[in-house]
């Protein structure tokens, strides 16, 4: 067989269309190696393919959703190069809960032929659950000053006190941008400086819920309101922000049981994609009010001349409109009594009883150029904002 | 024979030269002919020289290559499909420890946890070292070891410190 057959045999023909700059690179690369067009393809392909292969295996395995072993082979590797990968791409690696409370309870391994100590239908949620409740138990502050309230630790198993799901790296943010730290501390240091604060979340359903139907999460979380308002009358904090505005209702019963003042309960957006950023402006104008002074407990700041957030809201030069558009809003907020308004409410009281004009053309702003909810998040120590609208803190 | 290992255990025990730790804990090391296979590739052994730690504690009877029957693999086949993202390796350790009873020693928790959920025991290869390693500086300096090539997590890594020096 000559090598031109043999070429036929192994290899298939393919057309595509470049675009011409790119083939002209291609070109020119294939000139300065000293091969031809098609064999710079082909090794180009080759490597692109190699790349993307890894690239998934790598993704999957992150995700969870695969071993180490497998996402080899979806790579196309051996095992050794994909460990090698996976550590190369500072993806971390956690121990097997059960096995590090296992080591924390002084318990010996179990002994040859020992059935596993947790069993089906829910043993991986009775593992992740003791795990959780030893993690919230070791970062309760000795004084709770800010009481998180969440849905139930995720199923997936990362958790906010684990230092790896999407609450946790929020909420670092917006610790960060409160107490105007520019690199916040990072894991169990973040944790610690978090209970330092007088910090602590607990979750409304024993349970995790996110992968289970509306009905059983209602049920789960509608359950857990006893034992929130045991603990919110026990530690008596001074703010409860619920993480999650689907729980709001819950959380404010629990307080109401507890006897506790529901102005100082706020609700957040759960801090995923578009509602990231608002959890962290909104998170952050909260904290900078609550905890202000307990900035003396934060990590050394990068500028200690540089004022808070809270103090560069209130310095900052006049935003669109006028400055004291949150005093108008107040005003409007103020007649209406000490009931919840809705954002758009608030625009038509203002146009209504004509309390602000646009320097610009004299008119009556619509409600997105208000930007009340905006507003009243940077302005957290008048107004208090939830799932059912803005209202006076103080009123 | 009372332990089975998946191949990242295995290959970390090669790198951390520590089957003695298995031994002292009371256990036997035991492999499925896919694992070995897995982590003891000839080819690779210039680069990954704890290959040739791995061969050797099979020659020396100190790592057992077990087959599986008939059953076992008809076993690992049914999991397969009932169980994604696990390779077929790794399905024929959860079929030993599931038609013989025997323990079984995964790298990642997700497998863990399955194996847990079909009635299997586990453990990690951490508790194996803790287990199997009395001397408490030689101990740290496998746990710092392991946390560097497996990018273990900071929090981990510290527990994990504490408990030594608890130890001590």
């Amino acid at each position: 067989m000559n090598p031109n057959e043999d070429d036929r045999t192994t290899r298939s023909q393919v057309t595509l269309r470049l675009d011409r700059d790119l083939l002209d690179g291609i070109d020119a690369l294939a000139r300065a190696q000293g091969v031809d067009r098609t064999e710079l393809v082909r090794r180009l392909l080759a490597d692109g393919l190699a790349q993307r292969r890894m690239e998934a295996g790598i993704a999957e395995y992150a995700a969870g959703r695969r071993s180490a072993w497998s996402a080899a082979e979806v790579a196309g590797v051996d095992l050794y190069e994909m460990l090698d990968r996976i550590a190369e791409a500072g993806i971390p690696y956690s121990v097997d809960p059960v096995a590090l409370e296992r080591l924390r309870a002084g318990d010996d391994p179990p002994p040859p032929g020992a059935p596993p100590t947790d069993s089906p239908p829910h043993p991986v949620a009775d593992d992740d659950d003791a795990a959780i409740a030893g993690l919230r138990a070791r970062y309760r502050p000795s004084a709770t000053r800010v009481l998180f309230v969440g849905e139930s630790s995720p199923a997936g198993g990362t958790h906010f006190y684990r230092a790896d799901s999407n609450l946790y790296r929020a909420t670092r943010e917006a610790f960060g941008l409160a107490l105007n730290v520019v690199e916040p501390p990072q894991g169990d240091a973040f944790l610690a400086w978090f209970q330092e604060l007088g910090c602590w979340l607990v979750d409304l359903a024993e349970h995790p819920v996110d992968r289970s139907t509306a009905t059983e999460r209602t049920r789960a979380v509608g359950a857990g309101i006893p034992a929130l308002a045991r603990t919110i009358r026990e530690v008596r904090p001074a703010r409860v922000l619920v993480v999650l505005r689907r729980i709001a209702p819950a959380a404010r019963r629990a307080a109401r049981i507890a006897g506790a003042d529901d102005r100082n309960v706020d609700v957040l957006p759960f801090p995923v994609r578009q509602w990231r950023p608002v959890y962290v402006d909104q998170l952050a104008g909260i904290l900078a009010e609550v905890l202000g002074n307990g900035a003396a407990t934060s990590p050394p700041r990068s500028d200690p001349a540089a004022p808070t957030r809270d103090r560069a809201i209130a310095e900052q030069a006049a935003e669109y409109g006028a400055p004291g558009l949150h005093s108008v809003m107040a005003d409007v907020l103020r007649r209406h009594g000490s009931g919840w308004m809705k954002a758009s409410a608030i625009a038509r009281g203002i146009a209504e009883a004509d309390l602000w004009r646009r320097p610009s053309d004299g008119r009556h702003p619509p409600a997105s150029q208000i930007g009340a909810r905006a507003r009243a998040r940077r302005y957290a120590r008048l107004f208090q904002t939830s799932d059912l609208g803005i209202r006076l803190r103080d009123s | 024979m009372d332990l089975v290992l998946d191949a990242g255990p295995l290959i970390y025990l090669g790198k951390l030269d520590a089957f003695d730790a298995v031994e002292i804990a009371g256990r036997t090391a035991v492999v499925p002919p896919s694992v070995f296979a897995e982590a003891a590739r000839p080819e690779l052994a210039f680069r990954h020289p704890e290959i040739a730690t791995i061969v050797r504690m099979r020659e020396e009877g100190r790592l057992i290559v077990v087959g599986l029957d008939v059953r076992e693999s008809r076993l690992a086949a049914d999991l397969a499909g009932r169980y994604g993202g696990m390779h077929s390796g790794e399905l024929d350790v959860l079929a030993l420890g599931l038609a013989r009873g025997w323990t079984v020693c995964f790298h990642e928790r997700q497998a863990a946890r399955l194996a847990r959920a079909l009635g299997i025991a586990t453990l990690h290869l951490v508790e194996v070292l803790f287990a199997g390693t009395p001397d408490g500086d030689l101990l740290e300096r496998r746990i710092r070891e392991l946390a560097r090539l497996t990018n273990l997590k900071m929090s981990d890594l510290d527990v994990l410190l504490n408990l030594i020096r608890e130890r001590r």
